[in-house]
């Protein structure tokens, strides 16, 4: 049993060995100025370790990089809902954004709630709201069998409420079908097809929210401008 | 002396006298080469002045459903009179149905207008219903105008070797040999594929002359795409009688499959009487006779789809043979990010127009934008060429070399009676790192920030150095125990039927057990008192130690006791009182039966109080 742990450890102290060889090897390609040659470092490390915050980050850091703020928006975003403290990330991102013309935090809005509001990540929430529900509903049994702790299972329960709009709003922000313009300029047309006629061009970097596709055509609104049409799917990148 | 010049001014009025008769019949005609196009065709449209001399322009109507980009004029005079035709090329500008409105012509202070024509524009790649070119006319009946034959020794025999449709237009020809003008029309092949391009030849055969020009109006067509390819004279001997003929090709293809027409051909002449007649005579016979019509066979075709059986996916609906194709990129060495122009260019025989564009393949790497199509036709010897070249813009995504793979295009072998498949060579582009200098630093972010310190731009900010493998937290964790949530409201459900049935509650029930343990052993008063009162701290919450009396009532009675019980209660407290503290006057078999009542009221209490 022992033998096997300890392999078991050198297997993953091996992998572990590797994929920070990997990290420095695409950290120094990024050094060097070869942001291309990072990218794809870093994107095959990706397929190793899907849903890591930091390797969206590094991604999105080589395609700012690189000029397609695009794909750079994309990357940070899928970050950033993976890692919505991280504090490199929001500044990324926001910047980002903001060569696209886009804003990350709605106008009008205190960065301080904003920050609030995002300042759980969507399972993390969820459990805040289990943990909550399972409180109040020890408090509530206890109230009914020896109708002690009234109060203290009033509170909870608002306490879930709370929690549960705010896991409701977020869950309907994070279920939205985002995408950012990728392409250096996509052209915004009244219908699914280069023969209907383009009422806008759009630059890289917009956030699009996505309504409809047919065929190859994604019906989008580009939440900065209030426009509504159709852009095709290769100038687009969903997040 | 004088009478020749008499006879000079006689001969000057005469040669006048046609020339001011012409003058009086004056015809404007408009006409166009087809009325059923793509909006890539090019659209010919034909003014000719029948009649008229000196300088005039005809004056065209606004049409906004085209653009004109070229015009000619051409003069002809022939026997003194003189037709002037105007031609102008036009590309259509929309789908539709499009109108170009009556042409005039303001001449010897009169006004001439023609009718309008109709057309109907499809996009590239739409199948067409019918064409016929529709001639637009005033007082002369001018289509598309053969020229005056010039009398020639006419001695030529058909060659002995001759091609299938040559054969077929020999013999139609030659069952009409008792007729001085006639028209015959044949087609390489009656039962051509989908897009498969076949000949269709029509002659005019006259064996006598005829006077001006003979317009000629081309075949109505259904179901079929027509192009004029080329024009040609010959002779032919039918039964001893020697012919001129004046043939006109065109290459027709098959729309849809099913049948499909090429009407009536139809040529307007006005015969000559004698081929020996002298130059004024002919002028003066010109203008005398009425002008006849004579109109060729139609032609009708079967048209057959290609085969489903080993369609391959590469086939866009091209059909003959001898097609080429070749890819090129306008550069092979670029930034990363820059765009590429991809042209993928296909020749070959028939009509390419109606075919379907190419389909890229997926190109890993880059950044493909929509396929933009041209095709056109060039009539060559008598038959049709076309080409369609595809263009597009990949934008490799970063750096590396790349090889766009080899495209296929496949085609239906009408001979063969199969599909081949050609394919352009594999090309290569190497893209190396940008090297852009705007690499997102936002120079425009200058500000001073106060202290001496000034801001000089903003940047991302720089790599994580790690991965973040392992960042769960505690909420995270315990957002995968989502099950237990069952338990709570398992155990709340449980809380909620023991509140609704209104059972006893467990501290009730655990205070009566107690109670009843404590009074089965009970042998005195105290015990029997300290019973109780265990009992009402439990089921309670009342403390009855040293307490007097009212205080311990006055508690039940907020506690919800009911006032039955409370007097109960009082009338056995102070029973048990009075055993403890003046235990003489009692005896000694009363503990006992104080120990039962003390059960019943703690009975009554469980049933009837509430905490």
């Amino acid at each position: 049993m022992k033998k096997m742990i300890v392999a078991l450890g050198l297997v993953f102290w091996t992998a572990a060995a590797v994929c920070a060889t990997d990290m420095q090897s695409a950290e120094a390609l990024y050094r060097e100025g070869k942001f291309a040659a990072a990218l794809g470092a870093y994107e095959h490390l990706l397929a190793s370790y899907p849903n890591d915050p930091h390797l969206y980050y590094n991604i999105g850091n080589c395609y700012f990089k690189m000029g397609s703020t695009g794909l750079a928006v994309a990357n940070y975003y899928r970050a950033f809902r993976l890692a919505p403290r991280d504090a490199d990330i929001r500044h990324n991102l926001t910047l980002a954004l903001q060569n696209g013309g886009e804003r990350f935090v709605p106008a009008g809005m205190p960065e301080v709630l904003h920050k609030f509001f995002f300042g759980l990540r969507a399972d993390e929430l969820k459990g805040l709201l289990l943990l909550s529900l399972w409180v109040f509903c020890s408090l509530a049994s206890l109230w009914l069998i020896k109708r002690r702790l009234g109060y203290a299972a009033v509170s909870a329960l608002a306490i879930v409420a709370v929690l549960a709009v705010w896991y409701a709003w977020r869950s309907k922000i994070e279920k939205m079908p985002l995408a950012v313009v990728a392409a250096p300029v996509a052209e915004l047309r009244s219908g699914p097809g280069s023969n209907f006629p383009a009422s806008a061009n759009v630059a890289q970097g917009h956030l699009l929210l996505l309504q409809d596709s047919k065929d190859n055509w994604y019906d989008v609104v580009v939440k900065s401008e209030g426009l509504q049409g159709w852009i095709q799917a290769e100038a687009l990148e969903k997040i | 002396m004088r009478k020749h010049w008499c006879i000079l001014l006689f001969l000057f009025t005469l040669l006048l006298f046609p020339a001011a008769s012409a003058a009086n019949a004056v015809s404007l005609t408009a006409s166009v080469n087809k009325t059923v196009l793509t909006t890539e065709d090019e659209l010919l449209l034909t003014v000719t002045v029948d009649g008229a001399a000196g300088d005039f322009t005809p004056q065209l109507p606004s049409m906004p459903s085209f653009n004109i980009y070229g015009s000619s004029i051409a003069r002809q005079i022939i026997n003194s009179h003189a037709t002037t035709t105007f031609e102008y090329v036009m590309v259509p500008r929309f789908a539709g149905k499009a109108v170009i409105g009556p042409v005039t012509l303001n001449y010897a202070n009169k006004t001439y207008k023609t009718d309008p024509i109709t057309v109907t524009v499809y996009r590239t790649g739409s199948a067409p219903g019918a064409s016929s070119p529709t001639p637009a006319k005033t007082g002369g009946n001018i289509d598309t105008a053969v020229p005056a034959p010039q009398q020639k020794p006419v001695t030529a025999q058909a060659p002995a070797d001759m091609p299938p449709l040559e054969r077929s237009l020999y013999n139609l020809a030659a069952r009409n040999g008792d007729k001085d003008y006639f028209m015959v029309a044949a087609i390489s092949n009656n039962h051509p594929y989908v897009n498969q391009t076949v000949t269709l030849a029509v002659r005019f055969y006259y064996a006598r002359l005829f006077a001006g020009n003979a317009p000629y109006a081309d075949p109505s067509i259904s179901n079929l795409f027509m192009e004029l390819v080329g024009s040609s004279e010959g002779r032919q001997t039918i039964s001893g009688k020697t012919y001129s003929y004046i043939e006109r090709r065109y290459a027709v293809s098959g729309v849809t499959a099913g049948p499909a027409e090429a009407g009536a051909a139809s040529v307007k002449y006005i015969p000559m009487g004698n081929v020996h007649l002298s130059v004024f005579d002919r002028m003066f016979a010109a203008v005398s006779q009425e002008p006849k019509t004579v109109k060729s066979n139609a032609v009708s075709l079967t048209i057959r789809p290609t085969p489903q059986a080993g369609k391959p996916k590469s086939f866009y609906g091209a059909v003959g043979s001898g097609y080429s194709i070749s890819a090129s990129l306008d550069r092979d060495e670029v930034e990363a990010g820059e765009a590429v122009n991809l042209t993928v260019n296909v020749n070959g025989p028939g009509n390419l127009k109606p075919t379907a564009d190419l389909k890229l393949p997926a190109l890993p790497g880059f950044k493909v934008y929509d396929v933009a199509s041209n095709a056109g036709t060039v009539p060559n010897n008598g038959t049709l060429k076309s080409y369609k070249i595809f263009k597009t813009v990949i934008v490799p995504v970063s750096s590396g070399t790349y090889t766009i793979p080899a495209l296929d295009w496949s085609y239906f072998d009408p001979a063969a009676k199969e599909y081949r498949t050609i394919r352009t060579k594999p090309l290569e582009i190497e893209a190396t790192p940008s090297s852009k200098t705007d690499t997102g630093f936002d120079f425009a972010a200058q500000a001073d920030l106060g202290n001496g310190f000034r801001q000089l731009g903003r940047d991302i900010r720089y790599l994580k150095s790690d991965l973040a493998q392992g960042d769960t937290t505690f909420l995270a964790g315990l957002a995968k125990l989502d099950m237990a949530s069952y338990l709570f409201a398992a155990l709340l459900l449980t809380a909620g039927v023991f509140a609704l049935m209104d059972k006893q509650t467990l501290a009730g029930k655990r205070a009566l057990s107690r109670a009843r343990a404590q009074l089965k052993r009970a042998a005195t008063e105290e015990a029997v008192s300290d019973a109780l009162s265990v009992y009402l701290q439990v089921r309670y919450g009342v403390h009855t130690a040293s307490l007097p009396l009212r205080d311990i009532s006055a508690s039940l009675k907020k506690r919800g006791c009911p006032p039955d019980l409370i007097k109960h209660f009082e009338s056995l407290w102070q029973h048990l009182d009075a055993a403890r503290f003046a235990p003489a006057a009692m005896q000694r078999q009363n503990a006992a039966a104080l120990a039962r009542q003390a059960e019943e009221l703690m009975k009554k209490m469980d049933k009837g109080g509430r905490i």
